[in-house]
């Protein structure tokens, strides 16, 4: 086994693994491997890089905001020389703006080409700084640390695969190659393990959308149920502190009779379990006043009165331990989930309005995290629980010890095995491929985080995204390449005539053409 | 000289009060010539109470309040309460709602994003922009879905687009003409084709549940670029924006708003449907669609003025009558009856109830109801009679159970007017009189005189 540390997240976030191992849906899971590993493979690794950047720069300018700036720079246009003057009678005219928006998106497109060519250096250049280094240096730490959980794992099978089989055959040779527990990782295991924004996108992505400039805004659609909910919640922090102080008081009578006891009584006695009980309690459609004046009820259904303090009702044990499993989940949830959610929510953008002001505050406090966390229905697994299921679910004890497929299972484990040797063979080629394309790269700042397999493919990822976050407005270079500021307005530059021809030529060919209107 | 601005203002609201009333007078002078010429007798103007439920209804998608339906009738100047709703911002919510059921129906199918299509059409009408730029925005779209909610018509039929384009906005079905030519019109497949083409630079991308529609320049030769249907060729490499100019210019434009609108107020297209104008289905008065079309043009495509001018016309004020019992319905001799929408019921129904059903309430009611079964349907005919949303609709009734009680001193007559802005005859009266007041307002909410726009 890797780190304890390691082996638990693997555990905390593997157990909601359990079903589809154990409902005969393998198929579907491995199914989902491949796919993953496919659409890992050609996003993260083999996607050119100019495709990435194609796809950010999209987000040009609309017509509207187009509109805009041409009124604008109309308003502010010499009327001293011709040519603006010619200028000016283009840019405004419908088919004129058409004219200047396509000038325009040329210029984007050879920006575009440009920043294709230099993302990669200039990702270096300019994003990998001590800081940066650190926290991906972090994210490898872990990733190394999860993958040789999984490899442990994986290694107690190998070599003991006995049956004679094709299916027992192909797992052997799955799991005996190296890259195994990489494909795992990158292919299925790292969003869980390591959640990102976009596992967290998934259900704030109802009430949020990125606003194309790196920040988040409330969506129009959603801003009226978002205050009412957010109404409803008013007053939170009275209930945190009055819930505080009512199980900090419970807390402080219970006899520690057992583990349960003694947990149970940790618990309540920690600010924490407020935190928890309050995030359960915003659930659901009643005001916060009642559902937690009923759950502080209902704790008298959980304990009783005994000489020295209260202990727990034995009738309601089984339902108080659900109870602390749930919040035990809950504070795994938030564990992993803090990191994507402080830096979604920091990104929010709160001068916008008040409804993004609200929801930003709502989700900076430990409330708003707890409550987050627990309506994400982010998978978590168990790898011991995985490690049963592939043991009894899928395996079977060998008449001549280890392991051998189970008969009923032939089928699906067949199809598993062939989908991930064939995600290894192409993780090998991903990974020569990688080491190409960063050949060039300025990696010392990086120093030994470079070399690593898994640092690079890492890298990669975060290349992209740096990618995706940027977006090209050609307007202010339309504007410093054609007009200069003389007295306050502005004038067509005496280099820019020749476009400006152009212009005139492309918006009367258009207009020209609205001349048959019928048809 | 000084200028009062009160008086600036009321020259203001006038002048394009005595230009509607011009245009109504015309489109009646012209509907006037036919009923003369066919020996048709049209139905008389409808009486003030059933004018003012109308009117409500299609212009702020609710049934008058009992206050409102008695001042009209203290001061029946229906000018006035034409212009009055006009200039109301429950207008501008109300022909979003139904605006935007008619582009991309009533559900986020395709991860379009439903409500903020309608809030941005809601701030285009309210901020006077026309009809024409409203079209020109949404054919050229680009941006995300969450953000900019034009381009949810592009992310709804992005599969697609030229059917949903040209029944929309040119009241053309060419979509038979996709696999050959059309059988019963003028459209061949290279017409379709061509049509399509403009669409090819257009990228459709989507995370988090965010569609996001952007282009690329086009860069074919110029033999080989897409063609409108009036020959129009693009010039430049954006293909979107130059279909959204052409078409929003072309006549077959204006003819198509002036009938959408026309149908849309008096229930009938002068072409029907209107979204199928073909060599078959012509139009049942040439002259007088042409010179509607005209009215769109010379304002504009001005909403606000368009709508005036047709709720002015008699033919719009007529009663109503049976159907087929009138000689000339096809031609606007009497008031053709229309189905509510969920909108217009829900809110009349609070209206009637004095129920304030805040947004997420109507939100939530309206997305429940159109949920429950397929309705991914096709609403180009807003006004067709479907089972489907008529019978779910009814179904909101249930909702405001228990709302009569906590009406103060409320009689079955007072419910009579509150639901249908009449007192109740002397027979229903009578039936009313040991009913309790629950059941009297479920037989009027779910009668056919509150169901439907007379």
């Amino acid at each position: 086994m890797g780190t304890s540390n390691s082996k638990e997240r693997i555990i905390e976030l593997l157990s909601g693994k359990k079903k589809a191992f154990r409902a005969g849906k393998f198929a579907f899971s491995s199914l989902a491997i491949l796919i993953l590993i496919s659409g890992w493979i050609n996003l993260r690794l083999t996607t050119d890089v100019t495709m990435a950047v194609t796809v950010v720069v999209s987000r040009a300018a609309g017509t509207d905001e187009l509109d805009n700036r041409i009124g604008d720079l109309v308003a502010q246009l010499s009327s001293s020389d011709e040519v603006s003057k010619k200028f000016r009678k283009i840019a405004t005219s419908d088919a004129g703006k058409i004219a200047i928006g396509n000038e325009i998106a040329e210029m984007a497109d050879a920006m575009r080409g440009e920043a294709a060519n230099a993302a990669v250096p200039e990702f270096f250049e300019h994003q990998v700084d001590e800081q940066f280094r650190e926290s991906v240096a972090a994210e490898v730490i872990q990733a190394k640390s999860d993958i040789d959980a999984i490899e442990n794992l994986l290694s107690q099978l190998r070599g003991q695969i006995n049956g004679d089989t094709d299916a027992d055959k192909l797992f052997s040779r799955f799991i005996a190659n190296e890259n195994s527990a990489l494909v795992f990782y990158f292919a299925e295991l790292r969003e869980q393990m390591q959640p990102g924004g976009n596992e967290v996108m998934e259900r704030l992505g109802r009430v949020l959308a990125p606003d194309g400039n790196g920040k988040y805004v409330v969506r129009d659609s959603a801003k009226a149920s978002l205050i009412q909910r957010l109404k409803r919640f008013d007053g939170a922090g009275k209930h945190l502190k009055f819930l505080k102080d009512e199980l900090r008081l419970i807390g402080d009578e219970i006899i520690e009779k057992d583990e349960l006891h003694k947990k149970l009584k940790s618990r309540l006695l920690k600010s924490q379990g407020a935190v928890l009980v309050l995030a359960i309690a915003m659930e659901g459609d009643e005001t916060l006043d009642r559902r937690v004046e009923k759950y502080l009820d209902s704790l008298e259904y959980f304990f009783e009165d005994a000489p020295d303090g209260l202990i727990i009702n034995e009738d309601a044990r089984e339902q108080l331990q659900n109870g602390m499993q749930q919040m035990d989940g809950l504070i795994k949830k938030m564990k992993v989930l803090r990191s994507p959610i402080t830096e979604i929510v920091e990104a929010i953008d709160e001068t916008r309005s008040d409804s993004e002001k609200s929801i930003k505050e709502f989700l900076k406090s430990e409330v708003g995290v707890a409550f987050l966390s627990a309506s994400l229905n982010v998978e978590t697994n168990d790898i011991d629980s995985v490690e049963d299921n592939i043991k009894s679910e899928l395996l079977q004890v060998a008449d001549e010890g280890g392991f051998a497929v189970r008969e009923d299972r032939i089928e699906e484990v067949s199809e598993f095995s062939k989908e991930l040797l064939s995600g290894n063979r192409r993780l090998r080629r991903q990974l020569r491929m990688v080491d190409n394309r960063t050949s060039d790269v300025p990696t010392e700042k990086l120093g030994e985080l470079a070399n690593s397999p898994v640092a690079k493919l890492i890298l990669i990822e975060k290349v992209q995204l740096y990618l995706k976050s940027q977006s090209f407005d050609a307007w202010p270079n339309f504007m410093e390449d054609n007009f200069e500021m003389r007295d306050g307005k502005y004038v067509v530059r005496e280099e820019a005539k020749e476009m400006i021809d152009h212009l005139i030529d492309e918006s009367a060919a258009i207009q020209e053409q609205l001349a048959n209107d019928d048809f | 000289m000084i200028f009062n601005p009160l008086i600036i203002a009321a020259i203001a609201i006038v002048v394009p009060l005595e230009e509607s009333a011009g245009r109504a007078r015309a489109i009646d002078a012209r509907l006037a010539q036919q009923y003369q010429s066919l020996g048709i007798e049209p139905a008389g103007k409808t009486e003030d109470s059933v004018f003012v439920r109308r009117l409500y209804l299609d212009l702020a998608g609710r049934i008058p309040s009992l206050e409102e339906a008695n001042s009209f009738s203290e001061n029946p100047d229906r000018a006035q309460l034409i212009d009055q709703l006009l200039q109301s911002q429950e207008f501008s919510k109300f022909i979003s709602e139904a605006w935007t059921t008619w582009l991309v129906g009533y559900t986020n199918a395709f991860q379009t994003d439903r409500e903020t299509f309608r809030v941005w059409l809601e701030d285009q009408i309210h901020r006077d922009v026309s009809f024409k730029e409203i079209v020109n925005k949404i054919l050229s779209a680009e941006g995300s879905t969450a953000i900019n909610g034009s381009t949810n018509f592009m992310a709804r039929h992005f599969q697609d687009p030229v059917p949903a384009v040209c029944r929309s906005f040119l009241g053309v079905r060419i979509e038979c003409a996709q696999c050959h030519d059309h059988p019963f019109d003028r459209w061949t497949q290279d017409d379709y084709v061509q049509l399509k083409r403009f669409f090819e630079p257009m990228d459709r991308r989507e995370e988090n549940g965010v569609v996001t529609i952007s282009d690329r320049l086009g860069r074919e030769a110029m033999s080989e670029r897409p063609r409108f249907l009036t020959g129009a060729v693009p010039r430049t490499g954006r293909y979107r924006q130059e279909l959204a100019l052409y078409l929003t210019n072309c006549k077959p434009f204006a003819r198509n708003f002036a009938n959408r609108s026309w149908y849309f107020l008096l229930g009938q297209g002068i072409v029907d449907p209107p979204d199928d104008f073909n060599q078959e289905n012509q139009a049942a008065d040439k002259e007088l669609l042409e010179q509607i079309a005209g009215f769109a043009r010379e304002s504009d495509f001005d909403i606000r003025e368009m709508f005036r001018t047709i709720c002015l016309t008699d033919a719009y004020q007529r009663q109503t009558v049976q159907e087929n019992s009138k000689q000339g319905l096809d031609l606007f001799a009497a008031r053709k009856i229309k189905p509510l929408l969920p909108v217009q019921y829900l809110d009349s129904l609070s209206v009637a109830l004095d129920r304030d059903a805040d947004e997420v309430f109507r939100r939530t009611l309206i997305r429940s109801m159109v949920n429950v079964r397929d309705l991914n349907e096709d609403y180009q005919r807003l006004w067709d009679y479907r089972e489907s949303v008529q019978q779910l609709m009814r179904n909101m009734t249930f909702q405001f159970r228990g709302q009569v009680g906590k009406l103060k001193d409320v009689t079955a007559t007072d419910l009579f007017q509150r639901f249908l802005n009449r007192d109740p005859t002397s027979e229903e009266i009578e039936f009313c009189e040991n009913a309790p007041l629950e059941d009297v307002m479920f037989a009027l909410a779910l009668g056919n005189e509150f169901c439907f726009n007379h």
